[in-house]
C-alpha cells in the first residue's frame, strides 16, 4: 500500500538522523567545555536516541519490522536514510552547536506539523516529545546568541560554521517519492514546505545574533542520505556504535 | 557571596602571574532555586557556572530539574546574593529564658488544635 510506504520512508529517516545525530553528539560527553554544558549536551543526546527508539518501535509495531534493536545496530549503511549532516565528524564544539541548531530548528518544525498527522501513532509520538524538542532549540538558540555576541573569534568560528553546515543542511529537505501521499492522506505537508517555514525560522535568529544568513539560493543542497548513499563518515560511525553488540550477537540485556 | 564552587576557588589559587582564565572574563556562578509545586518556596539547589542569565537558566534545567518535578527555575548571580558573615551569627543567639520569642511553641500548638479537630470528625 502507497500510504505504508510513504509513512515507514518518513519514520526511518526520522530515526536515523535521530540515532545517528544522537550519537555524534553523544560523542562529546566527558570532554565538553564546561561541566554543564556537557551534561547539558549528553542529555539533549540521549533525548535523540530517545527519539530513534520510538520511532523504530512504530515501525516494528505497526509495520512489522524488526525490533527497534535490530533496526538501530544490525542494519548496513546502505540500509540507513540519515541525511549527510548527520553523519559529518565532530570537528569542534563551534560545528557541533551550529549542527544542533539546525537541525533542531527543522526537527521542532516537522514535529509540530507531525502532532496533526492522520498517523495517530505518530502524532503521539510528536505531543509527547514536544517540550524535549522546545529545551533543544532554546539551547542551541541561547548559545548561538552568546557566541555570536562573544569576540571576534567566536563570531568569525560560528559564522564559518553556520557556511560550513548550509549546504548539509539543506540535504535534510531532500524530498522523497511520496511527497504527493503524505500529503494526500494528511500526514505531513512535505519537504518543500518544511523547508520554506525552517529557513524564515533560522534566518530570523541567525540575522537577530548579529550573524549572516548564507545565500541558500546559490548553494548545492547535499543530497544523497534519503536514498541511502551515504559520505564515508558514516560507515565507521556505525562500526564504533556498533562495536559492542558485534561482540557478542546472542548475548541478553 | 564569595562562590562555593570549587572550580572558581582553584582558578584563584592557580592564578600566577601570567596565568589568565578565561572563566574570570566569561563565566559566572549562579545560584539555581527550584520550584517542585505551583505555588509553593522556591528552595535552592546548587550553583552553577554561566555566561549569562538566559545560559544559567538553559543549563539549570538540565543540571536540576531533570530528576524532579519542576514548575518553576530561578536564577541570580552569586555575587548579587548578600548574606551575614559567620561572626554575624552570634546576634542571633538568645537567653533560655526568652524562648517564648521563637514562633515554632505556637507553630506546634495550631498542630495539635488541627490533629485534634480531625480525630473529633472522624
Amino acid at each position: 500500500m502507497h500510504r505504508d510506504e510513504a509513512i515507514k520512508e518518513l519514520l526511518f529517516k526520522m530515526a536515523d538522523d535521530a540515532l545517528i545525530l544522537g550519537h555524534r553528539n553523544s560523542e562529546w560527553t566527558g570532554i565538553g567545555p564546561t561541566l554543564e554544558e556537557d551534561i547539558a549536551f549528553s542529555s539533549m543526546a540521549q533525548d535523540k536516541i530517545g527519539h530513534a527508539f520510538q520511532l523504530y518501535t512504530i515501525l516494528h509495531e505497526h509495520f512489522g519490522e524488526a525490533n527497534p534493536d535490530i533496526l538501530g545496530f544490525k542494519r548496513s549503511e546502505k540500509e540507513f536514510k540519515c541525511c549527510h549532516l548527520v553523519e559529518l565528524p565532530t570537528v569542534d564544539y563551534a560545528f557541533s552547536l551550529v549542527r544542533h541548531f539546525l537541525f533542531d530548528y527543522a526537527d521542532g518544525l516537522r514535529y509540530e506539523e507531525l502532532q496533526n498527522a492522520s498517523f495517530e501513532p505518530l502524532a503521539q509520538l510528536a505531543k509527547k516529545i514536544k517540550g524535549e524538542i522546545k529545551y533543544h532549540t532554546m539551547h542551541a538558540n541561547v548559545w548561538i546568541k552568546l557566541l555570536a555576541q562573544g569576540n571576534e573569534e567566536s563570531k568569525a568560528r560560528i559564522q564559518s560554521a553556520i557556511n560550513e553546515a548550509m549546504p548539509y543542511a539543506l540535504g535534510i529537505f531532500e524530498p522523497s517519492e511520496y511527497e504527493k501521499t503524505l500529503q494526500e492522506e494528511k500526514i505531513f505537508s512535505g519537504e518543500n514546505a518544511l523547508q520554506t517555514k525552517w529557513v524564515e525560522t533560522i534566518q530570523t535568529l541567525i540575522e537577530k545574533a548579529g550573524l549572516e544568513m548564507p545565500d541558500i539560493t546559490i548553494l548545492k543542497p547535499q543530497l544523497g542520505g534519503r536514498k541511502a548513499y551515504h559520505t564515508e563518515h558514516l560507515k565507521p560511525l556505525l562500526d564504533e556504535m556498533t562495536e559492542v553488540v558485534r561482540m557478542d550477537e546472542n548475548a541478553s540485556w | 557571596m564569595k562562590s562555593l564552587d570549587p572550580r572558581i576557588n582553584r582558578v584563584d589559587l592557580e592564578k600566577g602571574e601570567n596565568a589568565e582564565s578565561n572563566m574570570d572574563n566569561f563565566w559566572e556562578s549562579f545560584e539555581v532555586f527550584h520550584q517542585k509545586k505551583t505555588g509553593t518556596a522556591y528552595t535552592h539547589v546548587g550553583s552553577l557556572q554561566a555566561a549569562n542569565h538566559e545560559m544559567a537558566l538553559v543549563l539549570a534545567k538540565e543540571q536540576y530539574g531533570r530528576r524532579q518535578t519542576t514548575t518553576g527555575l530561578w536564577v541570580a548571580k552569586t555575587s548579587n546574593i548578600f548574606g551575614l558573615e559567620e561572626s554575624e551569627i552570634e546576634m542571633f543567639e538568645t537567653t533560655p529564658s526568652k524562648k517564648h520569642r521563637e514562633a515554632v511553641v505556637y507553630k506546634t500548638r495550631d498542630k495539635i488544635t488541627a490533629f485534634k479537630n480531625r480525630n473529633k470528625d472522624a
